[in-house]
């Protein structure tokens, strides 16, 4: 469990903001910070890695503390290790890809690690590559896998996918699941893709002029669960098909298998395997008795 | 033609340049990176020998390296050292005189990189100094090249600071610019357009090689 | 049961009819901000302004792209109230002289439209 609980004065291009936050995580889960750019979400992950300094306040990992103004404590981000993805990737330039692995490599770690995390990040074919001949998706999945390397219990991302195109986007969001299920991760990730974040996440906090105003179950918080349709039910893409201008896509709810017509604008955000909601109105649907 | 000055000369900015190397790393690391209110003082500090005339920056250290003086006085009882009119007064002036030119180009390459990069490393549990030597240096190489170069060239062409503190010794302190003086006055113009001929060429080479190996970013940093 | 009426950012006006009342679903309130959504296979276009036809959410738009198909065709129209994806018949689409540019009404059934608070 991750207890934030945090004070500090930031100067942005907006003028002064008061950052004032109290955050509690479970471990294990994927988080979401959400909101509007300046509102104090990058700061709020650089305080928790130990890349800036709280003006006061607590954070509590687990049983441990890492930072108390009270008790001065202030552990140096060398000492949390928390996996962190930059949104500028901040690979390395003058290392390969194999190189900018084995850096992340603590003291007497096995080496193993660094085959097990190219193979899984399908970086094999990459690894004599420098940094600067890959792209975006590419240079993304370096610094994911860079970030596993000291196994982490933390992994922080900070708006990690909004450079990419949709596909490159949809296939790392993949990725970031994969990885926060196998590694047994607690991920943060900040992102304003509302598709992503429900994909992708546990709960949502929003945060607003450095605090947070709202907090929930993605579904709950995007207002999903609460459309005033009444013929839902949620279940697990099994085939998406084209058929003239429009996709059909097939549901297992249950143990039936309905099909429902998308347009291709949110055919695309969806794949196999994905879990979704059906609705209709109580209006449309046809009852017969059998 | 008498070598001696032309030897003096380059051993002189070889060794002022190996130490400016050496001091410069830490100092223009610190200046990047940190947000203390006596930065720009220092900042100043370094920088003032591009615009001080070498004479005075000489006078202060005539002075201050003076055995007359209490600092002078306490090298030359204590360490043993006497710094005017000597090499090693030489180089303790080429360092300092030259110093801008070794740190700005270091800094502005260690301000130009994103600071993620430090951050990442950081995070990975890198120590400051791992991080320094391995990722933050590698990274720079183009400014690294440049100070080397702007801090040899500029102690090959120093003669303010060097007569003034080294007077004009034959093999002691006597170096190439100084020896041109002397045999302009002596109305020697060949050996004088010797020694100039070859601190020319060798200095058109030293900036050409760097102007051709770093393309744009020597410029950059020049304007 | 409910009929609700939906004032859009735009000023549009438009109607939805629920099984919710305001005692069942507390969102139902004057003044409460709602999303409103329809699929798109459910919008119907028309190129006449006045129609006497019982369905009561019309909206003026203009043809941006024709996505032509076999069966059917796919409209992007652009109205007040945004970006609207209409799936109509190509036979319909041949029949009324669709083409981009052209303005049209579109029009959605009040029991189509889908409130979310």
């Amino acid at each position: 469990m991750i207890r934030l609980n945090l004070k500090k004065t930031l100067q942005s291009a907006g003028g002064k903001m008061v950052l004032d936050l109290q955050l509690t995580i479970e471990k294990g889960e994927f988080v979401t910070l959400f909101g509007e750019s300046g509102a104090g979400k990058t700061s709020t992950l650089r305080m928790l890695s130990g890349l800036l300094r709280p003006d006061s306040g607590t954070i509590e990992v687990g049983e441990a503390t890492w930072f108390s103004s009270q008790e001065n404590i202030d552990l140096k981000p060398q000492q949390r290790k928390v996996g962190y993805v930059f949104q500028d990737y901040a690979l390395f330039p003058n290392m390969n890809v194999r190189q900018n692995l084995e850096y992340a490599l603590q003291k007497n770690q096995d080496r193993a690690i660094i085959e097990e995390l190219l193979e899984f990040a399908e970086l094999v074919e990459l690894q004599q590559r420098k940094p600067e001949t890959l792209s975006g998706g590419q240079k993304q999945r370096v610094a994911l896998a860079r970030a596993l390397v000291q196994r982490p219990e933390i992994l922080i991302l900070d708006e990690p996918l909004s450079a990419l195109d949709l596909k490159m986007r949809i296939k790392l969001q993949e990725y970031l699941l994969k990885v926060h299920k196998k590694y047994k991760l607690t991920t943060i990730l900040v992102s304003h893709d509302i598709a992503e974040i429900v994909k992708l996440s546990d709960s949502v906090f929003e945060l607003q002029n450095g605090s947070v105003v709202k907090k929930g179950t993605a579904t709950d918080f995007f207002g999903l669960n609460k459309t005033s349709a009444k013929f839902r039910f949620s279940g697990e893409v099994l085939k998406i098909q084209k058929e003239d201008v429009l996709y059909v896509i097939s549901v297992l709810i249950g143990n039936d298998i309905i099909r429902v017509v998308s347009d291709p604008k949110e055919a695309e955000l969806l794949k196999v395997g994905d879990q979704v909601l059906v609705a209709s109105k109580a209006f449309n649907p046809i009852i017969q008795k059998i | 033609m008498d070598w001696q000055p032309l030897v003096l000369t380059f051993k002189l900015a070889v060794v002022t340049t190996a130490i400016l190397f050496v001091v410069s790393i830490p100092i223009a690391n610190w200046l990047s990176s940190t947000k203390s209110k006596i930065r720009p003082v220092l900042e100043t500090l370094v920088s003032m020998p591009l615009v001080l005339p070498p004479t005075v920056l000489g006078f202060y250290m005539l002075v201050a390296f003076s055995p007359e003086n209490a600092f002078g006085n306490w090298l030359n009882e204590y360490l043993g050292i006497k710094l005017i009119f000597s090499f090693g007064g030489l180089v303790v002036a080429s360092v300092i005189y030259s110093l801008p030119f070794m740190v700005q180009p270091i800094q502005a390459g260690l301000s130009s990189l994103p600071s993620t990069l430090k951050e990442a490393s950081y995070t990975m549990g890198k120590s400051k100094m791992t991080t320094l030597l391995k990722i933050l240096l590698p990274n720079i190489k183009p400014s690294l090249l440049t100070g080397i170069v702007l801090s040899f060239a500029h102690t090959v062409g120093e003669f303010g600071v060097v007569l003034m503190i080294g007077g004009n010794m034959p093999g002691k302190t006597k170096v190439a610019s100084i020896a041109i003086y002397d045999e302009v006055e002596a109305l020697n113009y060949a050996a004088a357009n010797s020694y100039s001929l070859i601190l020319f060429s060798v200095t058109f080479v030293i900036l050409l090689l760097v102007y051709l190996t770093n393309g744009g970013y020597f410029k950059r940093f020049a304007q | 049961m409910s009929i609700v009426f939906v004032t859009m950012d735009s000023g549009e006006e438009l109607m939805s009819v629920v099984i919710d009342t305001p005692e069942s679903a507390p969102y139902l309130k004057s003044g409460n901000k709602v999303n409103v959504l329809f699929k798109e296979t459910e919008v119907a276009v028309s190129t006449q302004k006045e129609l006497n036809i019982s369905i009561e959410n019309r909206i003026a738009g203009n043809i941006t792209h024709i996505e032509v198909g076999v069966l059917l065709s796919r409209l992007i129209l652009e109205t007040r109230i945004g970006e609207v994806i209409a799936l109509i018949s190509t036979m319909s689409v041949r029949q009324m002289g669709l083409v981009e540019k052209t303005n049209v009404m579109i029009l959605v059934k009040l029991n189509e439209i889908i409130l979310a608070p």
